[in-house]
């Protein structure tokens, strides 16, 4: 049975007043990631919009212990931890390593790959808000082709994101997933399950992100909707390499289409001054990851 | 094969003195030191020592876990997380490695953890070279650990155990370097000391930085220059604040230094020196200086130079961070000259530890003279006779100059 | 004249903040609501929920919470009707978008300024009052 708003445990481990902007994607992900865990749980976190919402010393804005690490260190640190309290005796508490695409998908990949391959016994959630937002918006290898950052500023990026989960699947690791703020029941699920493995389980979010996205706060969850009605997020996991489509991704790819990726670009003002063949090609993209899925997708 | 090792037994039958390299003197420190979180990343001339931790965890000679990461940055993170939720931890690296965790070294100290690292000293490319000098480790000087330089396999042994209790009292990590091959990879007979004996010297490790979820801390956020109160009112402290505790508690590792060689001194029968050691220093009037295996080879220089009629004496620095000014200046005060062998180089100015040599004695009403020599980079060979010569040319410029002698270069054939 | 000396000293002490109550050694911190100050300071507009629209209002029972369940900031309460921590919302407005009964308006803060940090109940029945609260 799915969990929903109605069965979500009330509990909260972020507290009001944090220091994260107005429509914060990360911010719902957050809450239901620790109501997941159930607050039992040690996050690693590092350099990142997640250190900006924990807060500045010494004060923090969540009530789940977090270790702040180096920006490329994130997974290694985490195992460390794993590692500690294995040692100790405190195998009870989730290892978390969270970190956004930046200390994902670029400075932060080697020290994940590695963790992967040993199969630290952590849970690493990657939030991809496409782009270094803390630092204003620059590019990374997980910004969308055709999205103006600050380091792709007149053009837009030129080049595809990387597909993270893909690499890490690469790894033979126990738990591949993704997920989106916009469906939380699914996104809460998916980390209870994961919560519940051990090894290296690996979990890539979809952070609307009002502010590096251009789009108006309010939108958030819109926006985490559209990209997975678009076809631009898939929503999925791998359990011991079987694929299945969940959620929303599920009930489209059993019935109904897609909707055109215009209809989610069109309302970010990154997308503003993409030209009408980075759309298409965003779009050809879109439609044989959809292909790709469908086939691999285990009922 | 026995080199560089004055004094140390050659003979006995005891059966706990092992003849054993300095790589392998530190793996039997680790393993004695009971260490729970070990984790390595081959570099030569450090890789046998975490091979050798390797075979202790495989075999359950040691209970640890035993992690090879891809990277040394990832060793010190592995090293930083299983600190930080209270295990004692332990790795080795070189050169390059520590470079290459250069950003976790800084991490480390600021975030007062008591991780305790081999450095086997080894020059630092490019060019590509794998023999000893010291500039990998006199490259970290400024990240806020304690260094410890040793000058024979026993004493590698005997720092590290020492060097637990030391980062354990002090809440600082503590870097023990020796030199790579020089000690690294030569064999030395080396007392072995008994578990019980250690386990009496060497309490477990009490953690100050659980990481719990019935506390939930926010450990190393992101923190003001200016203090702020927490939520209780209390006003806790700004960067500035944490970085005057950090240094100030180095300052006073210099007594933690001392006080923790002498215990060891008392439980063991073996002590050496704590800050820095001497020979023949009480009437010298030229005293060598040096870090680590060179300090010992400069003894052998000064029996020479005694022979030749010069009252010569060797200052062997074993602690380089803190800098123990005082206590150097102290026992350097009645030389006409100290002449520094440094095996690293502050480029644009001269070696490191003569720099810090001159400003420690700066503004005394009496020193010596201090000459400064750079040698042995990249493994460059020193013999006792080329320390004599460099001696003697600093004795003879003396008799002919007054003011500052520029860096001499030990055998530079350029 | 050494003993003013001290005093002076003492009380200059006294002036100058300090934290020497602070017993930490590592930057440690511990939990806080509001860390980042009352964010509610932050908003331009505030949500004003129409009970009569509500389906949880309107039910009587835990219903939908779809604006409990989406808030980015933890401050709608999982209550029956649901409230706002006005002290915090930083008036993102999310909620409004996420309600499937449009129960819940934005309004400019300036037409709410008297009941700034008050809660959301306050608020609710001013928006109510206005009658200004249609989708």
């Amino acid at each position: 049975m799915a969990t929903t708003a109605l069965t979500l445990p009330e509990t909260e481990y972020m507290l009001p007043g944090n220091r994260a902007c107005a429509g914060c994607g990360l911010g719902i992900a957050f809450r239901h990631i620790t109501k997941a865990l159930d607050g039992k749980c040690i996050f690693v976190v590092p350099a990142s919009c997640l250190t900006v919402l924990g807060g500045m010393y010494p004060t923090s804005s969540v009530t789940v212990p977090i270790m702040n690490c180096a920006f490329p260190s994130t997974a290694a640190s985490a195992s460390g931890v794993a590692a500690g309290l294995k040692v100790l005796g405190r195998e009870d508490t989730t290892v978390v390593a969270m970190a956004g695409d930046g200390g994902t998908a670029d400075i932060g990949i080697q020290a994940l790959s590695g963790a992967a391959e040993r199969n630290a016994n952590i849970l690493y959630i990657c939030y991809d808000n496409e782009g270094y937002m803390n630092t204003g918006t620059q590019r990374s290898g997980s910004t969308p082709l055709g999205a103006k950052t600050t380091t792709s500023p007149a053009l837009g990026k030129c080049e595809f994101p990387k597909d993270v989960p893909a690499i890490l699947e690469a790894h033979h690791i126990p738990y591949v997933a993704t997920a989106s703020p916009s469906y939380p029941g699914d996104l809460y699920d998916k980390v209870k399950k994961a919560k519940d493995l051990r090894g290296t389980r690996y979990m890539h979010l979809n952070a609307p992100c009002p502010s590096g996205w251009q789009f108006a706060p309010k939108d958030t969850v819109e926006l985490g909707r559209l990209a997975v009605e678009t076809g631009v997020f898939l929503l999925y996991e791998i359990e011991d390499g079987v694929f299945r489509l969940t959620s929303r991704s599920r009930a489209l790819a059993k019935q109904g289409a897609l909707k055109p990726v215009r209809e989610f670009l069109e309302l970010q003002g990154r997308f503003s001054s993409a030209a009408d063949a980075a759309i298409d090609a965003v779009q050809e993209w879109v439609n044989q990851r959809w292909k790709r899925a469908i086939e691999r997708h285990a009922e | 094969m026995l080199r560089k090792n004055k004094g140390a037994r050659t003979v006995t039958t005891n059966p706990d003195v092992h003849i054993i390299t300095g790589n392998k003197a530190a793996a039997e420190a680790a393993r004695l030191c009971r260490v729970q979180v070990i984790a390595a990343y081959p570099i030569t001339p450090q890789s046998s020592v975490v091979e050798n931790l390797a075979k202790y965890v495989d075999s359950g000679v040691l209970d640890a876990e035993f992690i090879a990461v891809e990277s040394e940055h990832s060793a010190m993170s592995v090293l930083i997380g299983a600190s930080m939720v209270g295990a004692r931890v332990f790795t080795a690296t070189s050169a390059n490695g520590l470079a290459y965790m250069c950003e976790q070294i800084h991490w480390v100290a600021g975030s007062r953890l008591p991780i305790v690292m081999g450095c086997v000293n080894r020059a630092l490319a490019a060019p590509w070279n794998v023999l000893n000098d010291q500039q990998d480790s006199m490259s970290m000087r400024d990240a806020g650990w304690i260094q410890i330089f040793c000058r024979n396999n026993q004493e590698i042994l005997d720092t590290f155990i020492q060097a637990f209790k030391i980062a354990e009292t002090t809440h600082l990590p503590v870097m023990v370097c020796y030199d790579g091959y020089i000690l690294s990879h030569t064999v030395m007979p080396v007392e072995v000391p008994t578990q019980e004996a250690v386990d009496a010297f060497l309490p477990p490790y009490k953690p100050h930085t659980v990481l719990d979820p019935a506390a939930p801390r926010n450990i190393n956020p992101v923190t003001l220059a200016d203090p702020r109160p927490n939520a209780d009112g209390v006003l806790c402290h700004g960067y500035m604040e944490l970085r005057h505790l950090h240094h100030a508690a180095l300052r006073e590792a210099i007594d933690t230094i001392v006080a923790v060689d002498n215990e060891f001194g008392a439980a063991f029968g073996r002590s050496w020196g704590g800050l820095y050691w001497d020979y023949l220093r009480a009437d010298a009037e030229v005293l060598l200086m040096a870090a680590g295996s060179l300090a010992s080879e400069a003894t052998a220089a000064v029996d020479a130079l005694r022979e030749a009629g010069v009252k010569a004496g060797v200052i062997g620095l074993r602690a380089y961070r803190p800098f123990p000014d005082d206590a150097v200046a102290d026992a350097v005060a009645a030389a006409k000259v100290v002449v520094v062998f440094d095996k690293s180089l502050s480029y644009g100015y001269e070696g490191p530890i003569c720099a810090d040599l001159r400003a420690a004695l700066h503004g005394r009403a009496t020193s010596p003279a201090v000459h400064g020599y750079i040698g042995g980079l990249g493994g460059r060979d020193i013999k006792a006779r080329e320390l004599v010569a460099a001696t003697c040319e600093s004795i003879e410029w003396m008799k002919k100059n007054t003011g500052r002698k520029g860096t001499g270069w030990v055998n530079l054939q350029l | 004249m050494e003993a003013e000396r001290k005093k002076d000293a003492a009380a200059e002490e006294a002036r100058q903040p300090h934290t020497r109550a602070c017993e930490q050694e590592l930057a440690m911190s511990w939990p806080k609501v509001g860390e980042a100050g009352e964010t509610g300071d932050w908003r331009t507009v505030r949500p004003v929920l129409d009970t009569s629209k509500c389906l949880a209002a309107q039910r009587g029972k835990l219903a939908c919470m779809q604006c409990w369940m989406f808030c980015p900031d933890a401050v709608i309460t999982r209550t029956v009707p649901p409230g706002v921590n006005m002290t915090y919302c930083k008036g993102c407005g999310i909620c409004v978008e996420v309600c499937p009964a449009g129960a819940i308006t934005l309004e400019p803060e300036h037409e709410h300024e008297e009941e700034h940090g008050r809660d959301a109940h306050a608020a609710e029945e001013q928006g109510s009052a206005d009658g200004d609260d249609q989708p």
